[in-house]
């Protein structure tokens, strides 16, 4: 899957309504690119049934929508907030960010198919706060909101 | 313990693992890994709403050998192998432990439902980890966060040691059989427990 972290990024951020004085995007130098984790994902998870169980297959839109999710961590991802990735068995890809400390203990992002996007966190008293089912390009921004917090950089 | 009985708190409730990305980096066990059919919808002759497959350890001699059955049990089941199928291990909590009301009072337990259709899938330890009441797609979220945190992971080649993790229960000497089920307390041996996927 090819990438263009430009394009991504004046996508985003053309998106005005939505921006606000951090809800910005730097495209990372292509040197400093982290490897992409779906490399295999097409041939382990492309077909229904991966599971034995009758898992719906990630399709390959899902796993680019979730390539440039991915992408667009870039700078979360060179801190060090790491999600864990993995495939759920109803064709979505999961990135989930847990801590035991600070203010958000938990953040969930599913990937669904038709570049949807849905997410919940959880913050330190157990609330959980949801981000309903929104295209990636919306649910970017308020992932990052989340995720700066996360990171303590709220 | 008879078809349908709340398990003893006391006991273990375990899940196989059967996809290493199911595992999270901090060795909890992944969202991804509780969702789709694995906490699914209940059938409706079920007192439960939604339930998730798993197994008690007081009836189980192997947890290792048996987890490496099951896998090699669902790949003969594939029509194309799967690359990623493997028993990565299982995740596993007391049943007092997964035992709670939801902020929406929803309830959770454990029942024994042995199972005993069809032949290849038969387990006289299977069990549910139920929710009980009105369920709403949000609350699973709670329901999946919680259970990540009481579910605890061990890696393949090291589940045998669940029984010194859980001294008091004991491998039960006459493991329940599946054409041998007694009396209920709640009535459900009368039924037929078929398989569920997961």
């Amino acid at each position: 899957v090819t990438l263009d972290n430009s394009a991504l990024a004046n996508s985003i951020n053309s998106l005005e309504p939505y921006s606000s004085s951090q809800a910005t995007f730097e495209a990372p130098p292509p040197d400093t690119r982290i490897k992409s984790p779906f490399a295999d994902y097409e041939t382990s998870y492309g077909e229904c049934n991966w599971d034995g169980f009758g898992a719906l297959a990630i399709t390959c839109e899902v796993i680019e929508t979730a390539s440039q999710f991915f992408n667009f961590l870039s700078p979360w991802l060179r801190s060090g907030a790491n999600p864990s990735i993995a495939p759920g068995s109803d064709g979505t890809i999961g990135f989930e960010w847990r801590s035991r400390i600070g203010p958000i203990r938990k953040i969930f992002v599913e990937v669904q198919p038709s570049q949807n996007v849905r997410a919940y966190w959880v913050d330190a008293t157990g609330n959980i706060s949801r981000l309903p089912v929104r295209k990636l390009n919306f649910a970017s921004y308020k992932i990052q909101d989340a995720l700066n917090v996360f990171v303590g950089k709220a | 313990l008879a078809h349908g009985d709340a398990a003893d708190a006391a006991d273990c409730w375990f899940r196989n693992i059967t996809d290493l990305r199911w595992i999270n980096d901090d060795g909890t066990i992944s969202e991804q890994a509780l969702k789709g059919r694995a906490i699914a919808p209940a059938p409706p002759q079920m007192p439960w709403a939604y339930e998730m497959s798993g197994r008690l350890l007081s009836l189980v001699v192997d947890v290792e050998a048996d987890g490496r059955s099951f896998v090699e049990v669902i790949r003969t089941k594939q029509k194309k192998p799967s690359k990623t199928l493997q028993f990565a291990g299982v995740a596993h909590a007391s049943v007092g432990q997964l035992g709670w009301e939801t902020s929406s009072k929803l309830q959770t337990c454990t029942y024994h439902t042995p199972v005993d259709f069809p032949v290849e899938f038969a387990d006289p330890a299977h069990s549910d980890f139920t929710v009980t009441g009105p369920v709403e797609e949000s609350d699973l979220d709670e329901i999946r966060t919680k259970l990540q945190a009481v579910l605890k992971v061990l890696g393949a080649g090291n589940c045998n040691s669940l029984r010194a993790t859980y001294l008091k229960v004991a491998p039960s000497t006459t493991l329940s059989s599946t054409n041998n089920v007694t009396s209920s307390s709640n009535g459900m041996s009368a039924m037929r427990t078929t398989y569920k996927p997961n």
